[in-house]
């Protein structure tokens, strides 16, 4: 028995992850321990049976188990690089599909004989170089200008491909083909982690790789999704926090206080609120940051209070379109906006509520799902209350809902 | 896009072929088994529940590889547009039409003749569906 107990440590040892790892590990044990005789006796046990077919058939079997005892790691490594494989394979298709999907809705919209393949093909290798960080200081102010000029950079090589689109459109294909980009990297860097684990036989890089993939599957679906989203202009589940702003604005009129940014003054319950979103309803995040600091200028820092309202990632376990409250500047990308609204606030000491509305990963960037729509009355009544308990009549407020506004206009 | 699906069919046959010579070392072994214990008597305990959880394990794998569509992600889902009257409790759900969005006017209300407006652009989700059946 304890050589029984031995045996089965050994081939745990062994037999680590996979699932045939497992099922081997099942029978080889079921073969060892499970017996009451040692490892000899049941050996004999298998071979004394005088039929010769049975003999052959359980040494296959002891074949078999010493054959994956020996090379029980390679056989994982190259089963892990076949399933890898299949969802490279399938990153493919996705990231192949996305192209067309691109190309045919620039070339339906364009109306002009000129094959945009080739400037479609550019955009989708397009690299974004992120500045140096090595000396901090001024790193937001240079971030936010090349996080403009690459805006820029996209919208004009839409404009040229579609000269006659107007503004919502220009938006929706630039969004288009920013998930069209992110699908191209995403495959691309996973086929290289295949092919260095692949050159190397590495198990730990192959590892790592099988591990992450399910959630880089989830992720390039979701952009596959929010591909579809695009080229029809629905609203997307980012979209939430434009949605909220623009039933507090509707009917409301509204100015552009900076670059795709508008605002709108509303009264609620004898406050004055300044509702701010991105301009919509092309596919546009706008300038929050930049639009709550001007106000706060303008206003010389009059505000009782910031309401932030954003989308944010749920927990497992946690339902789509739940709403909660915290402390905060609720603004997610790269930082810029999130930076500004902070300096501001801190300048002159505003009080920040952040609203988050709860959405998996899946919802982001794919059309907006039923549960999370259905979220804006909730939000809206715990808006109401947060102004009611926290300031009073006269105040100045400003509501801020962030996210992409694609779909929703104000 | 053909060479691909060859790709994707040859890994499947290949996975067929490994679940196939289980199943019938399986079977063999459980025909030595029956006739050992036809002709001696003696139940070989082991090898019947070895070949026995081979073979479901098999048919388990086979229907785990039947039941998986590829999925990518493109499938477009059903988007339902929500329509609102701004006087009166008017409410209607239709079909997404390229060129929604949410605040668009809509048109006069068949109720009150008021203006209507686009309040809502939403898909139902597969869970959704799900409980609904």
């Amino acid at each position: 028995m304890a050589l029984a107990v031995e045996t089965f440590r050994f081939l745990l040892r062994i037999f680590a992850q996979d699932l045939l790892t497992d099922f081997s590990l099942f029978y080889s044990v079921l073969y060892v321990s499970m017996s009451d005789r040692s490892v000899f006796d049941v050996l004999q046990g298998l071979t004394s049976q005088d039929n010769s077919i049975g003999m052959i058939v359980q040494i296959l079997w002891l074949a078999f188990f010493v054959l994956y005892m020996l090379y029980g790691q390679r056989l994982q490594v190259k089963i892990m690089l076949k399933e890898i494989e299949g969802s490279l394979y399938r990153l493919k298709i996705i990231r192949d599909r996305g192209r067309e999907i691109a190309i045919s809705t620039v070339k339906k919209m364009s109306k002009e004989d000129n094959d945009p393949t080739e400037r479609v093909d550019r955009i989708l290798e397009h690299v974004y170089i992120s500045p140096v960080s090595l000396d901090p200081s001024g790193i937001i102010k240079r971030l936010e200008h090349l996080i403009d000029v690459r805006d820029f950079r996209f919208k004009d090589e839409v404009k040229l491909m579609v000269p006659n689109a107007d503004e919502t459109q220009i938006n929706n294909l630039t969004n288009m083909l920013e998930a069209a980009l992110a699908l191209n990297q995403i495959y691309k860097t996973v086929r290289h982690f295949y092919l260095v684990g692949k050159k190397t036989s590495s198990f730990y890089i192959i590892l790592q790789l099988q591990m992450i993939l399910p959630q880089i599957m989830k992720e390039s679906q979701a952009f596959a999704s929010a591909l579809t989203a695009f080229k029809t202009g629905q609203p997307i589940g980012d979209g939430i926090g434009p949605l909220i702003a623009a039933r507090l604005m509707h009917r409301k009129k509204e100015y552009e206080i900076t670059k795709d940014t508008v605002v709108s003054e509303v009264s609620i319950d004898g406050r004055t609120a300044y509702v701010l979103k991105a301009k919509g309803p092309g596919g546009n995040v706008g300038k929050p940051g930049e639009a709550i600091r001007r106000l706060l200028e303008e206003k010389e820092g009059k505000i009782s209070r910031i309401i932030v309202i954003d989308a944010a990632q749920k927990l497992e376990g946690e339902r789509p379109g739940e709403v909660v409250e915290g402390t905060g500047v609720a603004i997610g990308g790269p930082g810029v906006d999130k930076y500004k609204v902070e300096e501001v606030a801190t300048k002159y000491k505003i009080p920040l509520n952040a609203i988050l509305i709860k959405e998996g990963i899946e919802d982001v960037v794919s059309t907006m799902r039923k549960e999370i729509a259905n979220s804006v009355d909730e939000v809206i009544k715990r808006i109401n209350r947060i102004i009611h308990e926290t300031t009073k009549e006269g105040d100045q407020i400003i509501i801020a809902g962030i996210g992409n506004t694609i779909g929703i206009a104000q | 896009m053909n060479k691909g699906s060859n790709k994707m069919r040859r890994s499947s046959v290949y996975l067929i072929a490994i679940v196939t010579v289980l199943i019938i070392l399986s079977l063999v072994t459980l025909f030595q088994t029956f006739k050992m214990y036809t002709e001696k008597g003696y139940t070989d305990f082991l090898a019947l529940t070895l070949s026995a959880s081979a073979i479901a394990f098999s048919v388990y794998m086979i229907l785990q590889m039947r039941m998986k569509p590829l999925k990518l992600g493109f499938e477009q889902p059903k988007v339902s547009t929500m329509i609102r009257c701004s006087n009166c409790d008017f409410e209607t759900i239709r079909e997404f039409k390229e060129g929604d969005y949410i605040l668009k006017e809509e048109g006069s209300c068949p109720k009150c003749n008021g203006s209507t407006f686009i309040y809502m652009i939403f898909r139902e989700s597969e869970e959704e569906k799900k409980k609904g059946n």
